[in-house]
Formats: C-alpha cells, sequence, structure tokens
C-alpha cells in the first residue's frame, strides 16, 4: 500500500515534471472551486515535492543552466535571493467566463474580450518581486548534479543586471509571481527556493525600453536550509582536533603559514548577531601589513579559500576606482531599486580588499560608500536610498579587511592583526594552486555546526570576568567598556569554536591570551 | 480580496432624486467650523461671505457661482451628506464604494439644477459658447434639430468628494484588490511630480462638406478620431464620407498631473521596502503637491488596463492608480499632534508621578548609563523656555541651547540622536557632513522648474524644533557665523544671488564637539581644549564636559553591565520603567502650551542669584580660576531653564524651587570644567545636604506665607551638614548667625509634602529616608505624629 502510494506520488511528480500546465489544470479541476485555490496549489506541489530526492529532480534555475536553457513553461527552482518587494501587487483575473483557470500565465493567449466579459468580482491579486541567484554563493553549496559539467554555449546575458548586488558575476535574475500571498511576505535579502512555472514576460520601465524577463509563477517557495549539504554526515567528535586542522590548513594555503591570523578569521566568520536592541554585534577584523600584491588584479587568496569553506562569501573591493564608481548600497531611482555590493543576505563573509590601493582623490559617491560600509561593520544595518527617504534594514555579517598598512585607511574595525608570514608569503595565489584539504567536508560541518551555537556565560563565570576588568582598568586607565564587551565577545567566540555550550575560565584565559598577544 | 460585488438593487433614478434633494435643501454650517474648508479649497466666493455667520444652502449658492464662472470645482463633503441624511448607512457608503458612477450622477443632477448666470458672463465667452450660440439659432431655423453636446463639454467645474473626516488615512500597502472603485485615504511621501499637461475630455471636429461640428467624448487614454462626418442631416444622407478637421479650440481639455507617492518610514514593516501608488490628479487638484510633501490623499482606487504592446503580454492583467479628489498637507509640528483618550490617560498618571522629572530625564536615551545631569538638561531643551516678544518687536529667545563636550565614545552622538528623533521638528546633522545647503541655506536651482530657489539648510528645516549638530568644532567657518545670528536672533539673513532674505530659524541648538587634540587633556586648561570662540561658548545656556574617568565603582557597574547583557542578552532593569517617546513627545507638546510667568518674589530671588553669581565670577577671575563667564546671558539662562522645569509641572508659575535646580544644573555645567583636584575644594555636596536643604526651604516657605518675605531671608537657604561643616560654601561667612535664629519657630511639616518635593528634585526615596535618619542622629530633626511629620529641632 504505502509503496504503491510512493509510485504514485512518483509518477505525478515526474507528471508535474513533464507538463507543468496540465498539472494545474488536473489541480484546478479537482479542487477549483476552493476558497483559496493558490493555497492548495502550494499544498499540493510541495507534497508532490516533500522529499529530497524529488525535490532534487527539478531542473534549477541558475547562471549554469540559465532561462534559454529551459523551455518556455517548464518546471524549474530557483534558489534566489529576494532583491526587490516594492512593486504593487498585480491583478489577476482567476476564473474566466469561460470556466478556465486564471494565473500561473494559464490564461495567456485568451482573447481580450474574454477579460471584459469575465466577472470582475473573480480578479486576485498576487505579489510580483524581483529575485537573483545568491550572490556570492560558493559552488559546493549547489546541490546541482553537475550534468554536463561544461559551461553553456551562450552566455547569458542577464537582463536588468543593476538588480545584481555584485556587478559583472554571471547570475540569472528573475521576476517572481507569488499567488499564494498568505502569511509568507517575503523580505529583501532572504533567501528563498522557488519553484515554478518559467515564461518570458516583457517588463516596464519608467522611461527606457521594455525589457523581455524570465518569469517564474510560483506554484510553491520554501525557505533555504543551508543544512542541507550536511544531512547525511554523521555528527563531528573532537572538535578542538578539527579546529586546530582547519587553522593549520587556512594558514597554510591562504596566510603563509600564519596561524594566528587564522585564528582571527575563523572567530570572526563564525560569529553572528546575538541581539540588537543591546546591540552585541559580530566582531569586525584588519589583516593588515599585507604586502602590494604582483598584479592590481590580484585577488587574495583568502577569498578562494574562505569561499571552500563557507556557504556565501563576496570580495568588495575597496579600491579608489570601485569606491567612486560602484554602488554599495541599494537605491531607488525612477521607482526601481537598484542594488549594490552591500544587499547580500544574511550569514554572507565580505571581504573588503584594500590591497593596490593608489593615491587619488575620492569622490561624494566614495565617502558615501566608505560610510555605508562603516555603517554595516559597526551596527550591522544597511542603509536603502529612496527619494527623499532612506530606510535601515537589519543585516548580518561578517567583516574582514585586507590592507597593505599597519591599519585600514577607511575602515574601523573591532580587531587589527597584523600578518607575520611564517613561509614565503602567498597571499595573492591563484586559485588552482591552492591544495584542497581532504578534510573539507567536515570543515564546512564543523563550521556550519559552530556558527549555530549559543554559548552561555555562568554567574561565576561573570563574577571572575567583572573583577578581572576592574583589577586591569586600576592598571590600565584607557580600557574602556568597549574592550571589555569585545573582550567577552571573542571568548564566546572561542567557547563556539571549541563547541562548548558554557563559557570556562580556561577559554576566558585562553581568549584573554589572544587578545593580549594583539595587544602588545 | 476579491472585489464588492455591487448589489443592484439601487435604483439610480431614485438615488438622482436623493442626490438633488440633498443639493437643493442641504444648508450649511457655521462659518467658523467650515473655516478649513474654506482655506484648503482657495474657495473665493466664501471669502466674500466671511462676515455672514451662517451660510445658507451651501451648495445652491456654489452651483450659481458656478454658472457666474466665478468657480471652477464643486466638493461634495462627505461629512454634509452624513448630516444631511444623517446615517452612514444609506448614500454615503453607496457613494464610497462607486464612487465613479456617483461622480456620474451628482455631475448630471448639478446639470441640471445649474441656474442661468446672474451677471453678464459674455466677456468669458470662449469658442465652445459660440458654436453653441450659433447651433442653437440654426435648430431654431431648421426642422430637424441636431443631437445636443456631450455632457463633458458643458461642464464648468470638476466634481470631487471630500472623504469623511474619520476616514482613517491607509499605507500603500494597504490598499488591496477590495478597494478597487472606492473612495479611500492614502498617506504618504510625493516622491515625483509630472508637469502638467493637458488632458483631452471631448475632442471637437468641424466638417469640410457641410461644416457641421462633431464631439467625441474621450474616456480613457486612447481614442480612435472620427474620420467620417457624423451630420445625420447633411453627410451622412448623401453618402458623403466629408473629411474632418480637430478643432483644437472647441475641445475641451483638463489640465492633468501625475504624481507618485511612497510610503512613510513608519507605515512600513521592518526590514520591508516602502511601495508606492500613482496618483492621478486633474483639474484645479493640479500643481497642489511638490516632491518631499506629506499628504493625505482621498480619491477613488481604479484599475487602469495595460495599454499598447503591454497589453499584449499581459494579458488580463491591469495596472492600478489613484484618482485624487481631496489632497490634505500634513504639518508635523508640536500644535498639530492629536491626542488619544489613551494618551491623556497616559500623560495624567505621568502628571502625578512625584518622580516625574527624573523619570523623564532618564527615559532619554534609555541605553546609554549614567549622566543624570546631562539627560535633565536635555529635557529642559526639549520643553524649552517661553519665547516674549516685546511691544517693540524685540524678542527674547525661549529656546535653550546646550553644548555637550567630551572625550570621543562617550555616546554624545547617541544623546543627539535620540533628542532629535523625540523632538517633533529634530533634525540631525554633522557640522561637516552636510552637503551643499548646507547648515544654513542656500540657493538652488530647481531641477524641475529650473528656477533659483531658496532651500534651508538644517537649521531652518528645524525651525520650532531642535537641531542637533554633531562635530561642532568641525563646523565650516560660514556656517558658524551664521550660527551666532540664529543663537540669539533665531533668524538667518541670506543675501546670495539676488536673493536677500531673512528666514526663521527659532531652533533650540544641541551641539556636541570634541576636544581640540581629539582627547581632553586634564593638564591645559579647559578654555584650550574648547575649540571654539568664547562668543559662541557664552550663548550656550549649559555646557556639558562628559569626561571619562575611572574610578573603582564605576568600573564594577559597567563591568556588571557588560557582563550581564552577554549572560541575558539584555540590558539590566532601569531604575524606572522608561516612558517611551511617543508618550514623551505628547507629554512634552502639553507642557510647551503652557507660558509660566515668574512672580515679583521669584524674580527678586533670581536677581540676588544672579548678583552673587557675578560676585563670584569676578572673585574667580581675580584669581584666575575662571572658565566661564557670567554675564546676563547667565541670568536668561536661569529664568528659561526655571520656566521649561515649571512647564513640566504644567504650572503657569516659577518658584524658587525652579530656580534652585535651575542653579544647580548650571552649577553642575560649571563643574564638570573643573579639575577633579578643584572640585575637592567643595566637600559638602552630598545628596543628603541637599535634601535637608530642601526640607528646611520647605519649612522656611510654609512659614513665610503669612509673612513678608525678605531679600535676605530667601538668600539663606543654608543648613549645617551632618558634620556641622558649612554645606554652601558660596556664602559669605557673616550671614552665618542668621540662620539659626530663624529657625526657632520653625514648623512641623508632613512627610508626604517633604517626599513629593524631594522626589520632584531628583533624588530617590531612600536617599530621602538616609537624610532624615542622619539628621535625626544629630538631633537637628525629629519625626513626629508616627513619622508622618518632620520637626525642626531648635538649636540655640
Amino acid at each position: 500500500m504505502g509503496r504503491e502510494l510512493w509510485t504514485m506520488e512518483a509518477s505525478s511528480a515526474s507528471d508535474a515534471l513533464r507538463d507543468p500546465r496540465k498539472a494545474l489544470l488536473d489541480v484546478y479541476n479537482a479542487h477549483g472551486e476552493s476558497e483559496d485555490f493558490p493555497a492548495v496549489v502550494h499544498e499540493h506541489f510541495s507534497n508532490l515535492f516533500r522529499t529530497f530526492d524529488a525535490f532534487r529532480t527539478i531542473p534549477a534555475l541558475s547562471p549554469k543552466s540559465p532561462p534559454e536553457a529551459h523551455a518556455d513553461g517548464a518546471l524549474v527552482r530557483f534558489r534566489a535571493m529576494v532583491q526587490d518587494t516594492s512593486q504593487s501587487p498585480e491583478m489577476y483575473m482567476s476564473r474566466l467566463c469561460t470556466g478556465a483557470p486564471g494565473g500561473w500565465n494559464l490564461e495567456s493567449g485568451s482573447d481580450e474580450d474574454i477579460l471584459g466579459r469575465s466577472d470582475y468580482a473573480n480578479l486576485r491579486e498576487c505579489t510580483v518581486i524581483w529575485a537573483t541567484s545568491i550572490p556570492g554563493e560558493s559552488d559546493w553549496v549547489s546541490d546541482v548534479p553537475d550534468a554536463s559539467g561544461e559551461s553553456p554555449e551562450v552566455v547569458h546575458r542577464p537582463p536588468r543586471p543593476h538588480k545584481f548586488p555584485i556587478p559583472g558575476l554571471p547570475h540569472v535574475g528573475a521576476q517572481v509571481k507569488i499567488y499564494d500571498t498568505a502569511g509568507r511576505d517575503a523580505k529583501p535579502t532572504d533567501l528563498m527556493e522557488f519553484v515554478g512555472v518559467l515564461h518570458a514576460d516583457v517588463l516596464y520601465g519608467e522611461h527606457d525600453e521594455p525589457v523581455s524577463v524570465p518569469t517564474l509563477h510560483t506554484l510553491f517557495s520554501k525557505p533555504v536550509d543551508r543544512s542541507v549539504p550536511f544531512r547525511d554526515s554523521p555528527s563531528l567528535d573532537n572538535a578542538s582536533d578539527i579546529r586546530h586542522q582547519l587553522i593549520s590548513w587556512v594558514a597554510d594555503e591562504a596566510l603563509a603559514g600564519d596561524t594566528n591570523a587564522a585564528e582571527w578569521v575563523l572567530l570572526v566568520c563564525m560569529a553572528q548577531v546575538q541581539v540588537r536592541q543591546t546591540p552585541l554585534l559580530p566582531p569586525s577584523l584588519t589583516l593588515s601589513k599585507l604586502p602590494p600584491p604582483p598584479a592590481l588584479s590580484a585577488s587574495p587568496a583568502l577569498c578562494t579559500v574562505l569561499s571552500l569553506l563557507l556557504p556565501q562569501v563576496i570580495k568588495l573591493p575597496a579600491t579608489l576606482d570601485s569606491l567612486n564608481k560602484e554602488r554599495y548600497v541599494p537605491e531607488s531611482k525612477e521607482e526601481d531599486l537598484h542594488s549594490g555590493y552591500l544587499q547580500v543576505p544574511a550569514g554572507t563573509t565580505v571581504i573588503i580588499s584594500e590591497v593596490g590601493l593608489q593615491e587619488g582623490k575620492l569622490h561624494e559617491k566614495g565617502v558615501a560608500n566608505v560610510v555605508a560600509a562603516q555603517n554595516a561593520i559597526t551596527s550591522q544595518t544597511i542603509p536603502y536610498v529612496f527619494p527623499f527617504s532612506e530606510f535601515s534594514f537589519n543585516t548580518d555579517m561578517n567583516f574582514i579587511v585586507m590592507t597593505e598598512g599597519s591599519k585600514s585607511a577607511f575602515f574601523k574595525t573591532d580587531v587589527i592583526v597584523p600578518v607575520q608570514p611564517q613561509s614565503t608569503p602567498n597571499y595573492y595565489r591563484s586559485g588552482s594552486d591552492i591544495v584542497q584539504s581532504p578534510m573539507l567536508a567536515t570543515f564546512r560541518q564543523y563550521l556550519h555546526h559552530v556558527k549555530n551555537l549559543t554559548v552561555r556565560v555562568g554567574e561565576q563565570m561573570s563574577e571572575l570576568i567583572q573583577s578581572d576588568f576592574v583589577a586591569s582598568r586600576r592598571q590600565d586607565q584607557s580600557l574602556t567598556a568597549e574592550d571589555l564587551i569585545l573582550r567577552m565577545k571573542i571568548a564566546k567566540l572561542m567557547a563556539q569554536s571549541l563547541d562548548l555550550e558554557e563559557l570556562d575560565a580556561e577559554t576566558w584565559h585562553r581568549s584573554s591570551a589572544l587578545y593580549d598577544r594583539l595587544k602588545s | 480580496m476579491s472585489l464588492p460585488v455591487v448589489t443592484i438593487n439601487v435604483s439610480y433614478e431614485s438615488e438622482k432624486e436623493r442626490i438633488t434633494e440633498f443639493l437643493t435643501k442641504f444648508e450649511g454650517r457655521e462659518k467658523g467650523k467650515d473655516a478649513d474648508v474654506t482655506r484648503s479649497f482657495a474657495d473665493m466666493a466664501m471669502d466674500d461671505n466671511a462676515d455672514v455667520s451662517t451660510m445658507r444652502l451651501k451648495y445652491m449658492k456654489q452651483l450659481q457661482r458656478i454658472a457666474n464662472r466665478e468657480q471652477d470645482m464643486l466638493v461634495v463633503d462627505l461629512e454634509d451628506v452624513w448630516e444631511y441624511e444623517k446615517t452612514v448607512g444609506e448614500l454615503v457608503s453607496r457613494i464610497q464604494n462607486n464612487t465613479r458612477r456617483y461622480v456620474d450622477l451628482f455631475s448630471e443632477v448639478v446639470d441640471a439644477l445649474m441656474p442661468v448666470p446672474t451677471k453678464d458672463i459674455s466677456d468669458q465667452d470662449e469658442v465652445i459658447d459660440v458654436i453653441l450660440h450659433q447651433r442653437r439659432e440654426r435648430n431654431e431655423q431648421t426642422e430637424g434639430a441636431q443631437e445636443g453636446f456631450p455632457n463633458h463639454l458643458l461642464r464648468r467645474y470638476n466634481l470631487y468628494f471630500r472623504p469623511l473626516r474619520s476616514d482613517i488615512a491607509m499605507a500603500v500597502r494597504e490598499v488591496r484588490g477590495a478597494h478597487l472603485g472606492r473612495l479611500i485615504t492614502v498617506r504618504g511621501i510625493v516622491t515625483r511630480v509630472s508637469e502638467v499637461k493637458p488632458l483631452l475630455l471631448v475632442n471637437a471636429y468641424t466638417c469640410d462638406v457641410c461644416g457641421s461640428e462633431t464631439f467625441q467624448d474621450i474616456s480613457s487614454k486612447q481614442f480612435t478620431p472620427i474620420l467620417d462626418c457624423q451630420n445625420e442631416n447633411e453627410c451622412k444622407k448623401n453618402g458623403i464620407h466629408g473629411s474632418l478637421h480637430m478643432q483644437t479650440r472647441a475641445c475641451r481639455f483638463v489640465p492633468f498631473q501625475e504624481v507618485k507617492i511612497q510610503e512613510m518610514a513608519d507605515q512600513v514593516p521592518v526590514g520591508h521596502i516602502p511601495r508606492s501608488m500613482t496618483i492621478q490628479v486633474q483639474g484645479p487638484l493640479t500643481r497642489m503637491m511638490n516632491p518631499g510633501d506629506v499628504v493625505h490623499l482621498g480619491g477613488i482606487f481604479l484599475p487602469i488596463p495595460y495599454t499598447g504592446y503591454q497589453a499584449v503580454r499581459a494579458g488580463l492583467l491591469t495596472d492600478t492608480y489613484l484618482e485624487a479628489h481631496h489632497i490634505h498637507q500634513l504639518k508635523k509640528q508640536y500644535d498639530d499632534m492629536e491626542i488619544t483618550p489613551d494618551m491623556q490617560r497616559e500623560i495624567d498618571t505621568l502628571q502625578n508621578d512625584p518622580a516625574l522629572y527624573s523619570k523623564l530625564a532618564s527615559s532619554i536615551a534609555p541605553e546609554i548609563y549614567g549622566h543624570e545631569d546631562v539627560k535633565k538638561a536635555l529635557l529642559l531643551l526639549l520643553v524649552g523656555g517661553v519665547t516674549k516678544t516685546m511691544g517693540d518687536g524685540m524678542k527674547i529667545r525661549g529656546d535653550i541651547n546646550i553644548c555637550l563636550m567630551g572625550d570621543p565614545g562617550v555616546a554624545k552622538s547617541q544623546l543627539l540622536k535620540y533628542i532629535s528623533k523625540v523632538a517633533p521638528r529634530g533634525v540631525y546633522t554633522t557640522g561637516k557632513g552636510s552637503s551643499g545647503v548646507g547648515l544654513t541655506a542656500a540657493v538652488m536651482r530647481d531641477p524641475v522648474t529650473d528656477e533659483m530657489v531658496l532651500e534651508g539648510g538644517a537649521l531652518v528645516l528645524a525651525d520650532n524644533g531642535i537641531c542637533c549638530i554633531d562635530e561642532f568644532d568641525k563646523m565650516e567657518e560660514a556656517d558658524r557665523t551664521a550660527i551666532h545670528e540664529v543663537m540669539e536672533q533665531q533668524t538667518i539673513s541670506i543675501s546670495k544671488a539676488g536673493i536677500s532674505t531673512t528666514l526663521n530659524a527659532r531652533t533650540s541648538i544641541l551641539a556636541a564637539a570634541n576636544p581640540l587634540y581629539g582627547r581632553y587633556n586634564p593638564k591645559v586648561s579647559p578654555v584650550e581644549n574648547i575649540n571654539l570662540p568664547a562668543a559662541l561658548l557664552s550663548r550656550f545656556d549649559l555646557l556639558f564636559l562628559i569626561l571619562d574617568k575611572p574610578t573603582r565603582d564605576d568600573d564594577e557597574r559597567l563591568a556588571h553591565h557588560v557582563t550581564h547583557v552577554h549572560m541575558y542578552n539584555t540590558h539590566p532593569e532601569l531604575e524606572h520603567e522608561p516612558v517611551d517617546p511617543v508618550t514623551m513627545r505628547h507629554y512634552i507638546a502639553l507642557a510647551r502650551s503652557h507660558r509660566p510667568v515668574v512672580p515679583p518674589e521669584v524674580s527678586s530671588y533670581v536677581v540676588d542669584s544672579y548678583v552673587r553669581l557675578r560676585k563670584l565670577s569676578k572673585d574667580e577671575e581675580e584669581q584666575k580660576k575662571s572658565h566661564t563667564y557670567t554675564s546676563a546671558r547667565t541670568l536668561l539662562g536661569v529664568l528659561r531653564l526655571s520656566q521649561a522645569l515649571a512647564r513640566l509641572r504644567f504650572s503657569s508659575e516659577v518658584t524658587h524651587f525652579e530656580v534652585d535646580e535651575a542653579l544647580r544644573l548650571m552649577e553642575c555645567s560649571k563643574e564638570s570644567l573643573l579639575d577633579e583636584s578643584e572640585k575637592d575644594r567643595d566637600p559638602d555636596q552630598s545628596s543628603q545636604s541637599k535634601i535637608y536643604r530642601i526640607m528646611k526651604e520647605m519649612a522656611k516657605g510654609g512659614r513665610g506665607a503669612g509673612k513678608k518675605r525678605t531679600t535676605s531671608g530667601l538668600r539663606k537657604r543654608l543648613g549645617k551638614g551632618p558634620g556641622g561643616e558649612r554645606d554652601d560654601s558660596d556664602v559669605d561667612m557673616d550671614d552665618g548667625d542668621a540662620p539659626s535664629d530663624r529657625d526657632t519657630d520653625l514648623e512641623e511639616i508632613p512627610i508626604i509634602r517633604i517626599r513629593e518635593r524631594v522626589l520632584a528634585s531628583g533624588f530617590t526615596e531612600a536617599q530621602l529616608n538616609d537624610t532624615i535618619a542622619a539628621y535625626e542622629d544629630l538631633d537637628l530633626v525629629a519625626r513626629v505624629a508616627n513619622g508622618t511629620r518632620i520637626r525642626f529641632v531648635t538649636d540655640s
């Protein structure tokens, strides 16, 4: 019986894959009378592709398989970042006078007079948003079986490239129509998996030429789950061992054997926003005293190494040229929200690369960009610029600034670590030179695990920390509350990295020692 | 979510009868109540009748004026319909639900009712009148009368509905499909305004062959021009396809404007992007909105099918817009705030709270620890003193200016930002950051109209509010000069690009500055640390120096605070539940409506204190210890602060307790400038002796009411500290024996009153109990009547 049901489901899933339009019509014929038909559709199709394996069979919409690679009306899934929700909901005729359903592009091709004759009481709303592929998402996160392995012949040229945060990167942007609007309000930078029917649609800007954009008529959607790659892995043991190996691997591959700097990088990367009102925000890090890059285009090897480990990493070039020209924060122009580097989802690690900075003048836009980035570093908020107003959006990112000087020219961070090469400096080696560790999968799982840990601070520890602080402040009057806050943040991160649930005295002293080493 | 289904059991004929009845019978209300209608619609003719207190037949009068071509819009106020019908269920709700149809119905009724002009209007004749006249004449001559004109062509008015006052203004995102066709009110900020263009309502043609005119009603954005002559009698009968020519002068156009509004920050849920909406404005309502205006818009939410190429793709989808019927510009000031009954209750309980003063003060930026006196001063800044205009036009400023100085990282900026948020017209800016317009004003070229316009800077924008300027020391030289004028005269004079004017800048200034060398250097004098000219400094009523000085107690408290945050992810409980900013704002708005005066006996007390301060400052100057200068400005400052304190109590009179608190704040601000070592010379500033002083003052006050107050008696607000030492070093030694003989006939005072007064001065209950206990031990006071009253023991 159970088996029969399973095969039935599997076959209807493949039916839906073959002809989503027919599958939708079938659902309509069965449940068309329902008050809330979009909810029925959501329910039906998310059940159909409930299991991981079934879900995987849906072709993905991604830079590797762009809209052109799919047939019109194909069922696809789109793992995406919500970029713009400012568009007003759209009205569609949910039932035509012929009795046929509307929505999901089903009504396309109908005559105009059918609209005229249809009952206006059947007008329904659908939410229209703009979504892009996830900026800075690492290759290993993708669960698409690399079918061909080679890139498609035609390079996909995404329409409306200004809607993607990172200029020049291959990506897919699409208009997403959500029919089941109950309770699932998408916010900008949310990560969602949209499953729906792909069509091309024409979009009108305020002044420019109409552009044809891929449009996804959503059947169902669910939030992106970052734990999927680790679902079959056994739980980790001996965290401190993995930690040690991870640090030395990062140090060897990207930091010329400097384990101290590597430890800092790891601690900073595992931080998350704890509370916002009070604020307990992730600490930021500057790696200073880097050697100048061999070529202007060279990018730090750390970017590559971290993107092998973390799900989302972006590189923010902080050279005069890009500061003066690029957009760092989203800005609404002509009723259209243009994206900026910092409009990236929570959990992204941002590497601000200041290496290769030359003398020159910072213009007004550059100053605004520096202010915005500094604001993001210190308060974890990103301003979205609208005419006559600015809206502040919360974010949760980790920042690492890389600079040649003893401190960053533009940005103030909580911690500054000068790099101390132990071997030949390899800070700018190219991605292909990096030796991939056999432990990579374990490292990824470890980082995913510790990032989501919460560390408690017990009553006794708090007493100890208080007396520590009072004592050290008697010796050194320049200590401030910020110092103490930072020390505690680092101690908690240290405990996190050791897979501890509660901060203990040993970890406190260990992290204090790490911190003091920096000061001396 | 779906569209409302229109119930068709309404007969439009009977509706028209009702409308006719309403229009002909409705009598306007009292002129006074209708004042805002007059204002907002610039209803000229209503002004003519300004002296008539009661208006009769409001709408019929207007129709007459329309017939006389003196008025071009007719606003039907739904309030009037409601008043006439005595119910919202019937006509009112039908208008609300099916507005477009009722505009037509009303217009038809108005057309039928339109009276003949009562005066000669031939001087205003247009082409269409000539055509009309000619056709009338011809119709009389020939038999087969030609069909009439489209109604639109003859209408010389635009009919608008004004929504009910009780309509709640919605956010753009709340407008749903269910609102299609309904009269709704939307709030937002205008972001874009198109040029005003003519919109064709009726197209007129003449025929080449027969010369007759053809009219075409245009109801949508697009239309197909008529090519063949429609004249039944000539061309059609003869089968001639006469070619038509468009007659622009006989067409009817209406001004048309497209406006975009966007949601305001308070309407957008956290983490969402603001939505915007297209507004179409026609006729006399055009040119009433500018980008940046905050407006309430009443209008009909309508669908509009996509046109052209878009329609081919969009299939059965439609776009939506709001057809504006009523525009209400919002102003955001203290006077315009509306108090809800809930808020009133909250304010009442607040007002009766004896610890009101310290409670409100500690609610300012509650996340910042300590700095009680600074916060108290900021509270007074929010409340402000009373601005006075003398008979000769001279003005005395009531706004309080405060400057915060101090090391980087002592939360100055946070205090500033909080204040700029709480104040209804708060502007936050930095001395250097503001580009273009700057702090004062600039003459700019308007990008839309290409005209030179005067654009106000932060100081002008904060008129009647508070301007918070961070990095005050790094201000541009030009701005700094202008600020001198702002701070005393409260105006800004501009003479640029041929524009010479004086703008109002009645603003309080809250400034924050860093010491000259980044960090405060205790080795050199404060004046050298402060990088600001003395003339500017003296314009600040209060100047606080906030330094980060380590002490063991503070360190422990701080460490505890930080670890607590890490342990429980939240702040430790505060002594008072902080008053939320909205309540605070309302309380302050109410407080600002009071205008306390200084009674004669208090003013002489102030004068005495001033004289004492002058003397003191002279002494200090001789000893070269002075860092500030006591001038007439100080005197005004004390008055302003005491007025603000009286306002907090909603009182109409300043008492000398308030003057004391004002002096204390002044003293605090001065003290913050002194070195720690210097501070030590003033040993008895403990809260105990201060409370004791208050108690004694009260005892004297209670008794003194009967006697005539002498100046010398007032000056002796002294007592003896627990250690027997003098607790007010400011007073000459010779006065020493005076208090004791006055003390002899001190009376008992109820402890309840003491408590009230002491808490109002910002002390805590525990401090009061400690004081009483300590002074009891010294046999200076005694608790009597079961501890409900305090008796002062004579110490002869």
